[in-house]
């Protein structure tokens, strides 16, 4: 097999295990700036203050929430922290009942974006309508998961975020990407698995990491 | 079958149906005979897959974005003034219950400020704990609940308190065996639900409460659906005790509907369950069940 020597194209497992650690603290939480990760994940066992457990809660789910207002709901720009708050807001009146936080943000989140266009545009909820039974559009763990790679694209080498990107979203060919990159059809090929396969490891290892 | 494991590029080849690299029908069959590589091979489809939403590069393209700061001190601040309310709910509270239920609203007249959510929330679980012992005086105590409700300010809050009201009031009236007006009460909880942001939520709620008064009633037929479409919304939301709650009336349902067999099935599958989340307390009650 040809070796691949692209320094912005993940050529080793050392790379990888190295950017997962540079990436990992921001996917649990931890990340500078971040003023503290999930109440479980404390020293102090006492029991956080509930605005506290809230305001975690907030930012620890926001990009989730972010994801469904804008990716499967297409709600405006504009008005996605509103959508986003308003689903907040009533996670904080119903703390109580809620079992499982990011499951029931999630569902709550789909439900408050449907509202929004029952509110603005009663013809466009009416075409969604379907959205109103559970399904897998509004599925924790599938969107979830998405939300983890869209966040690990972000934080990729350019190179291998572009290689991704033309291949899976612009639907490149082996061809077309060998023009695009100067190199071989084969390479190029190369290139695609390499960076799939990176993206596989740092997700399994940011999963592991919130076990 | 191959000696070999094969790698991540080859596994991905095989995915992309690309020939020119790989001899497919090895790895194919070497996949087919190997866990590791089966293993390995799905875990790259599912990662495949989601490169493959277009949404997750659109995703990828936008900032990273946090919640705006005031938006989450206002959400603190709300957390601060529920947690002030319940406070303040418990002590008039006690005060009510030195007097008759029939007072209760009276007594309140002159303390609009003591008129919140929280002591709507306060009455309503007092009433919850009654359903067993006094359906009755649980009833009196919800219609003290939502007399405060009409009195609130926020369109909103009236909507999702009565709602809630509404729903242990069908509760209350099917123990007191007025299944005409529980479902009547059902029907009002679902209309006040409809342009809330909990709605999905709760109409879980409104379902299973439908689907008992219906079971209630033996028109099992119709209560099947409901509890059904309850437990399904209720492990979307990630709500698996109320889920397995949801699921021992289903198994009733099948029961009585003689359909022994499923009915078997589910509470054996609830069961186990129940047994690991250690609630010895509903396994006996299934110890009690015929089969």
């Amino acid at each position: 097999m040809t070796a691949i020597h692209d320094p912005e194209v993940w050529d080793d497992r050392s790379q990888a295990a190295s950017m997962c650690l540079a990436i990992l603290p921001a996917l649990s939480g931890k990340a500078a700036g971040a003023s503290a990760g999930m109440a479980t994940d404390q020293l102090d066992v006492s029991p956080a203050p509930a605005e506290d457990a809230v305001a975690t809660a907030y930012r620890a789910h926001y990009s989730l929430l972010e994801y469904i207002a804008v990716q499967k709901f297409r709600v405006p720009d504009a008005d996605v922290r509103d959508v986003i708050h308003e689903t907040v807001v009533a996670f904080i009146r119903h703390r109580e009942r809620v079992y499982d936080e990011k499951a029931w943000l999630v569902g709550t989140m789909c439900n408050v974006s449907r509202l929004y266009w029952r509110r603005r545009a009663p013809d466009v909820a009416d075409r969604e309508s379907g959205f109103d039974e559970p399904s897998g559009v509004c599925a924790a763990d599938e969107i979830s998961q998405r939300v983890d790679v869209g966040t690990l694209l972000r934080r990729m080498p350019r190179r291998c975020r572009e290689v991704l990107r033309l291949r899976f979203f612009e639907e490149y060919s082996s061809s077309e990407m060998a023009v695009h990159f100067h190199t071989t059809t084969d390479y190029a090929r190369k290139m695609v698995y390499r960076c799939v396969s990176a993206a596989r490891a740092l997700l399994q290892v940011s999963r592991r990491s919130r076990r | 079958m191959n000696g070999r494991h094969f790698e991540d590029w080859e596994l991905l080849a095989l995915l992309d149906e690309n020939e020119e690299a790989i001899d497919r029908s090895s790895v194919q069959a070497h996949v087919k005979g190997c866990h590791d590589c089966r293993m390995n091979l799905d875990s790259l489809r599912s990662v495949h897959e989601i490169l493959a939403d277009h949404s997750v590069h659109e995703f990828a393209s936008r900032p990273a974005a946090r919640p705006d700061p005031a938006r989450l001190k206002e959400a603190r601040t709300l957390t601060r003034q529920m947690e002030q309310e319940d406070r303040d709910a418990e002590t008039t509270f006690r005060q009510m219950t030195a007097l008759p239920i029939d007072r209760w609203l009276p007594h309140l007249e002159t303390r609009s400020a003591s008129r919140t959510e929280g002591l709507i929330r306060r009455v309503v679980r007092e009433a919850r704990a009654e359903f067993d012992r006094d359906p009755g005086r649980a009833l009196d105590m919800l219609s003290v609940a939502a007399g405060i409700a009409n009195a609130l300010q926020d369109a909103f809050g009236i909507a999702n308190e009565r709602a809630t009201i509404a729903k242990e009031r069908a509760n209350a009236l099917r123990m007191l065996g007025r299944y005409r007006e529980a479902l009547d009460e059902l029907e009002w909880a679902e209309q006040f639900l409809n342009d809330l942001p909990t709605r999905i939520f709760d109409l879980a709620l409104v379902y299973w409460a439908r689907a008992t008064v219906l079971f209630s009633m033996t028109r099992y037929a119709e209560a099947l659906p409901l509890v059904r479409r309850a437990t399904a919304i209720l492990r979307q939301f990630g709500d698996l005790p109320r889920a397995r709650q949801a699921g021992v009336l289903e198994a009733s349902i099948l029961l009585e509907m003689g359909e022994i067999d499923d009915a078997e099935s589910l509470f054996g599958a609830l069961a186990e369950a129940f047994k690991a989340t250690n609630d010895r307390e509903i396994v006996c009650t299934f110890a009690k069940q015929p089969g």
